[in-house]
């Protein structure tokens, strides 16, 4: 074996190899990475650019992304000024009924809205087909579902209404205000179990101006896309031929694409709109409802609407209960809020009677996030396309998933294509895998 | 003299990365010659390859420094033996020497008189044709000191009969560690050169060749010197040196017909007849002058008692001086627990018995060796045998195929060419015994050997048979009667060569 | 005469006392630590996952190999720990991509210590480069497992997912549009410890030194790929016909890792000159081609294992040539 000199010797040798090779190493490195990191954004500019425009990219890390193994890397691209401007993601693509079936894709989407900034295929001749998809897909939100042609809001189609309408005007009101002073209210009528008339509008806390359709009319109230007052029409003109506020298809952020001229949150109309329609069935009408607040104004703030001067020249209250949030929300038993409750529950504690159930109403607030499984919705889960074909009750039925995501997040809905369907939908599915890796990513609450 | 071409053969072990020779070589000046006078001296009958020598002595008897104790039986082929110290014969015993050779030693106590032969002294009339010079070598008991041990006189008439051209002095001493030949150039050039050219001039050869490794520079200053000085003496030769890679194991004939020559020799082939050239050992050139010029026969030798256990020393120690003497006159080695390797440590034996293993003619080199723990794993195939093998052969292969039996096809791939130079065990990195296996088998198949000058050695000689009267030879060193006597016999001899000495200068 | 014989058998006894510093735990050494630089090549760039896979591969080479030979019924007998397991476990890490996962490791390693090194005898008989073995098995039997070198793969220190996940980025580049202070230092996605041709050649340099190499087969091997690279370019590529990304090619495809630590290896190479450099010729002209149709890794490494397989009978056929006339005129002498 090795005398103790020789050992001495190998082992001097080898730490000097070891040091020589480590300056090597690294003065190689500080020498040649800002080429390398050149030479990277090149090649990555070279290979993302055309699904989205940055100036860097660097790729995105961490455990979420072995939750996703279609996934095979994630780059969040960055501008001049060293802004994110939106991510890149490259992705292998299957369907889960036929695996064999592979794609590999290449999605922008925007940093902030979560818009769609490219699509590209690496099979070019799968790419060439789906040309249209991409400028179809171009500044749309994701995530993204098949809309069948015949459930979109058309004039000559009836929809079924819900059953079990008594006859009568039904109205709700929030008992809280937006954040800009208006205080929304759903009318509706119903005549012969069918909804015929309806009136989404917002009572102004301040008593000197006029309701929101109005305050849109005129300017003082603005949001983006068209006039609220006609966005609120739109919406309850769908409603009259949907029937049902569900198939509004109301998304996570609260927005709607199957109504032409919507643009606007409509939660607040949806949540109205079924409180109204609960109403109905059970013969709750506006007047009772209009005594019901008036009454719990009375018993909350000790003294009347009127002495207070908060009924307005309609006749309703326009008052905003949150400095009393207990008379309206439901705690759990930790004692956060778990949802609200309507007024007529109010006034059936405040009668000392409980209903038979004190289910809360859709949460308005955009902080609790819905829970598939307690979703009454999934009882008719459907197939991963996004619709489903045949139900007994209707010829198709929206069905509430695709990709594993619920329907109401779908963010924009578009035709399927006549050819290339597989491709399209695996492009699709790209879209909203990558949505399903942002949300994880980056935490998102929906 | 002017840089040349180098010789060397291809493979064998490179200093530069197995041995470090140039270490060593500052060993080389710092070398001193010493002296030892033993005690008592074991003089076995048979050193050299033949047959054994005689007793001539009794127990009991006194002998002088020089005396010759054993003679050859007439008609053999066979040298005689002399002893180097004076004393009493005190017993005459069977004894194994390490190379297994069993024959019987006279052993011989010391009286530290110093008293030596009269006729030890130089030679008074130097005028000897080449058979007596012939006569003289083999009666002074000279044989091939670099481990050969073919008698000298035999080798030196073959090559007179077989007329070869060149006379090759080996200087190549390559064995890790040794440096007792060389020792014997530096100390006295004058006398190799001296024996070499009359040896040249004996066998009728016009060429003398000194072959010295490269990085011998002082030995080769030394030898040019000396011939320098002596060229014009032997005008009617060339000399040259001839200078060689250092690289072990240059010194063997065959790689050194390779490297020379160009010409490979099987183990059936001479050097005589493939090159014309025949080769001597440096030391033997030094004994062979001493013999001739002072009348001294062989009964002291340089020796160097070496190794990584010990320092480097070169001693001038009488014949049969057991080992045990001479290691602990340069110090304690027992202390070093080191290996005694009788010989160098590639090619030597390890001796147990040091105090009853006598020096003999061809032990050039007393090792000891540091006791090394070589790590045994299986063979990886690496091949570093085959790659330093000097015959070229594969010693894995041969190896694997002796292990399993298949000795036809081991010797079909060379295996009864193996000189056992020990270079593949030593390089191999698994720790493979190969030199061990292979030589044995290449030794047991080798029915004559190497050298077909054995193939005289019909008569065996009876154990115990005194056939010469000792009294007769009392006091004799054979060498007495050449030059004196027998000069006029000599004058009239055909071919004669008269060696142009003045008679008695000491050289 | 019998007695003679005796003698003669008695007298050829000889052992060399003194044994060459460089026995074979020495060699195995000498390689591990000429690949020190390449890891901390890997280390530098990969960091602790590097560290971690290559320990990984080390011990379970060793412990498989241990374990086998236990089975085996070979161990024992005092023989001496070699190291070439850990060399070997050394080897193959240095080749695999720097996010492979454990398993895709374990199962490479495992491969090579048993089918090519403990079936064919044990160490030091196996026939192929356990190392290249077993990477090659990997990228045959789960292509989707080493796919390839991610991009940009520094992706932190201490970051450990890709030792249980492995990576689903990973492709093979080309790496022409590198630059040379790139290429030379290895700043490029590539195996973990064979990318940056310095150390690699620092490694080799230090094996030189060593003598623990046999140059033979590396320098017919680069003087092969670089005669005939303007051959294999105009197979891969079809059009062009030239020596365009040649460096990038020497210097990124780990024909230098190749050359160093697997033709210029002791055990699994021919030993002798003509054979040797016929071995490195072949390698190289079978990397040439097989370029142009499969993937890089196998491309890479099968012309390796095909050269072992080779090396044998190819030393062997050598011999036989060189000793062909000295038999002839023993079987005259007799």
């Amino acid at each position: 074996m090795m005398t103790h000199s020789q050992i001495k010797v190998f082992v001097t040798e080898a730490l000097l190899l070891a040091i020589v090779s480590a300056a090597l190493i690294i003065g190689g490195f500080l020498w040649s990475n800002d080429r390398a990191d050149k030479r990277l954004q090149r090649e990555y500019k070279q290979k993302f650019g055309t699904v989205l425009a940055a100036e860097s990219y660097t790729p995105l890390t961490g455990k979420v992304l072995n939750d996703f193994p279609e996934i095979n890397s994630v780059y969040r691209g960055y501008d001049k000024d060293g802004t994110p401007v939106g991510y890149v993601f490259d992705m292998t693509v299957a369907l889960p009924s036929d695996k064999t079936t592979k794609l590999d894709f290449r999605i922008g989407i925007d940093f902030e809205t979560s818009r769609v900034t490219g699509l590209m295929c690496e099979d070019p001749k799968v790419d060439r087909r789906l040309q249209y998809l991409e400028s179809t897909l171009l500044g749309k939100q994701i995530p993204v579902a098949f809309r069948r042609a015949d459930t979109t809001v058309s004039d000559d189609e009836t929809y079924a209404p819900v059953e079990g309408l008594k006859d009568g005007i039904y109205y709700a009101q929030r008992l809280i205000d937006d954040r800009s002073k208006f205080v929304d209210y759903v009318e509706m009528e119903i005549k012969g179990g069918k909804i015929t008339r309806v009136n989404w509008d917002a009572f102004n806390l301040d008593m000197t101006t006029e309701d929101r359709s109005y305050a849109s009319l005129s300017g003082a109230y603005e949001i983006s896309g068209l006039d609220w007052a006609v966005q609120s029409y739109n919406i309850c003109h769908a409603l009259l031929k949907l029937q049902d506020p569900d198939r509004l298809a109301m998304k996570s952020d609260g927005t709607t694409s199957i109504v032409d001229g919507v643009t606007c949150n409509i939660q607040c109309f949806v949540d109205l709109s079924k409180e109204c329609i609960n109403y109905s069935r059970e013969g709750y009408t506006k007047d009772k409802y209009l005594s019901a607040i008036n009454r719990i104004y009375t018993e909350t703030m000790g003294s009347t609407p009127d002495a207070d001067g908060v009924r307005n020249k309609a006749g309703y209250i326009a008052f905003s209960f949150e400095k009393t949030p207990e008379v309206y929300t439901i705690y759990d038993e930790s004692g956060s809020a778990r949802g609200f409750r309507t007024v007529r529950e109010i006034e059936a504690i405040m009668n000392g009677k409980r209903l038979n159930k004190l289910t809360p109403t859709p949460t308005p607030s955009p902080e609790a996030t819905p829970d598939p499984k307690n979703d009454s919705r999934n009882a008719e889960r459907g197939a991963e396309d996004g619709y489903v074909k045949g139900s007994s009750e209707d010829e198709q039925t929206l069905t509430d998933s695709i990709d594993d995501l619920p329907m109401s997040e779908v963010a924009t809905y578009i035709y399927p294509p006549s050819d290339s369907y597989v491709e399209a939908r695996l492009a699709i599915r790209a879209f909203n895998t990558g949505y399903k890796f942002l949300k994880a990513y980056l935490n998102w609450r929906v | 003299m002017p840089d040349r071409r180098r010789y060397s053969f291809y493979k064998g072990l490179f200093p530069g990365d197995v041995l470090n020779f140039s270490k060593r070589s500052h060993y080389v000046r710092e070398i001193m010659l010493e002296r030892v006078y033993p005690t008592k001296v074991i003089l076995p009958m048979k050193m050299h390859y033949g047959v054994p020598a005689v007793p001539c002595v009794r127990i009991g008897d006194n002998v002088l420094a020089g005396q010759c104790v054993g003679i050859p039986e007439k008609g053999t082929f066979s040298v005689p033996v002399h002893t180097g110290i004076s004393g009493t014969v005190t017993d005459i015993k069977p004894i194994t020497l390490p190379n297994g050779i069993s024959t019987r030693a006279v052993v011989i106590h010391n009286d530290m008189k110093r008293s030596r032969l009269d006729s030890l002294k130089p030679r008074s009339l130097m005028k000897l044709s080449a058979s007596e010079a012939i006569n003289i070598i083999t009666d002074a008991g000279i044989c091939g000191m670099g481990g050969e041990g073919i008698p000298t006189g035999a080798k030196l008439r073959r090559a007179k009969k077989e007329g070869v051209k060149d006379l090759l002095v080996n200087c190549l001493q390559s064995e890790p560690y040794s440096t007792s030949d060389l020792t014997a150039i530096t100390e006295y050039p004058d006398y190799v050169v001296n024996g070499a050219a009359a040896c040249t001039r004996t066998i009728g050869a016009k060429r003398c060749f000194f072959l010295i490794s490269e990085q011998r520079k002082e030995q080769r200053e030394a030898l040019e010197n000396s011939i320098g000085r002596l060229k014009d003496r032997f005008k009617d030769l060339t000399f040259d040196i001839k200078i060689f890679r250092e690289r072990f194991p240059q010194g063997y004939y065959r790689l050194i017909a390779k490297a020379l020559y160009g010409k490979s020799i099987s183990a059936q082939d001479t050097l005589e007849r493939i090159c014309g050239a025949v080769l001597f050992n440096c030391s033997t050139m030094l004994a062979c002058w001493e013999a001739l010029s002072d009348n001294i026969p062989m009964m002291s030798r340089i020796v160097s008692i070496t190794g990584d256990a010990s320092g480097i020393h070169n001693m001038l120690v009488p014949i049969g001086t057991p080992v045990s003497e001479l290691i602990n006159s340069v110090g304690d080695f027992r202390a070093s627990g080191g290996r005694i390797v009788w010989g160098n440590c590639l090619t030597g034996i390890e001796i147990k018995d040091p105090d009853n293993t006598p020096i003999i003619k061809l032990t050039s080199a007393i090792s000891i060796i540091r006791r090394q723990v070589v790590p045994r794993t299986p063979c990886i195939h690496c091949g570093l045998c085959s790659e330093c093998c000097p015959m070229g052969l594969s010693p894995n292969t041969i190896y694997e195929m002796l292990n399993q039996g298949l000795t036809q096809k081991a010797s079909e791939e060379g295996a009864r060419d193996c000189i056992a130079c020990g270079s593949c065990s030593y390089i191999c990195p698994a720790g493979i015994s190969l030199t061990d296996k292979i030589a044995a088998f290449a030794g047991e198949g080798r029915v004559i050997e190497v050298n077909s000058l054995l193939y005289n050695s019909g008569h065996t000689a009876t154990e115990g048979e005194l056939i010469y009267d000792a009294n007769e030879l009392s006091g004799s060193s054979l060498l007495e009667d050449y030059g004196a006597s027998k000069e006029e016999d000599g004058r009239d001899e055909e071919g004669r060569i008269v060696l142009p000495f003045d008679g008695g200068k000491k050289v | 005469m019998s007695r003679k014989r005796a003698v003669k058998k008695e007298a050829v006894r000889l052992a060399p006392f003194i044994h060459t510093e460089k026995n074979a735990p020495y060699i195995y050494l000498t390689l591990i630590a000429a690949m020190v630089p390449c890891s901390i090549y890997a280390a530098f760039y990969y960091g602790l996952r590097a560290i971690i896979l290559i320990l990984f591969c080390v011990v379970t080479f060793t412990l498989s190999d241990l374990l086998f030979t236990h089975i085996a019924g070979r161990g024992g007998k005092g023989e001496y720990f070699d190291l070439s397991s850990a060399s070997s476990g050394l080897m193959l890490a240095l080749i695999l991509p720097p996010d492979t996962s454990l398993i895709t490791a374990l199962t490479a390693v495992l491969f090579g210590s048993i089918v090519t090194k403990q079936i064919f005898g044990g160490p030091g008989s196996n026939l192929v480069n356990p190392a290249a073995a077993g990477r090659l098995f990997v990228s045959l039997v789960m292509p989707s497992a080493v796919k390839g070198y991610a991009e940009g793969g520094t992706e932190g220190w201490f970051m450990l997912r890709t030792l249980i996940f492995g990576s689903k980025s990973g492709e093979f580049h080309d790496y022409t549009n590198c630059s040379f202070p790139e290429l030379i230092t290895g700043n490029f996605p590539g195996s973990l410890g064979a990318a940056c041709a310095t150390c690699v050649l620092l490694g080799g340099f230090f094996l030189v030194m060593r003598g623990s190499i046999r140059l033979y087969a590396p320098i017919s091997y680069f003087v092969t790929l670089t005669l005939f690279f303007p051959l294999s370019n105009l197979l891969a590529r079809g059009t062009s016909f030239g020596y365009d990304g040649y460096i990038a090619f020497m210097l990124s495809s780990g024909v230098v890792f190749v050359a160093v630590f697997m033709l210029g290896d002791l055990t699994t190479m021919p030993s002798r000159f003509t054979a040797g450099f016929f071995a490195g010729m072949v390698c190289a002209m079978l990397t040439l081609i097989m370029r142009a149709f499969v993937r890089p890794d196998t491309a890479l490494l099968a012309p390796v294992l095909s050269v072992n397989f080779m090396s044998f009978v190819l030393d062997f056929l050598m011999k036989t040539i060189s000793r062909r006339n000295l038999r002839s005129r023993e079987v005259d002498v007799r």
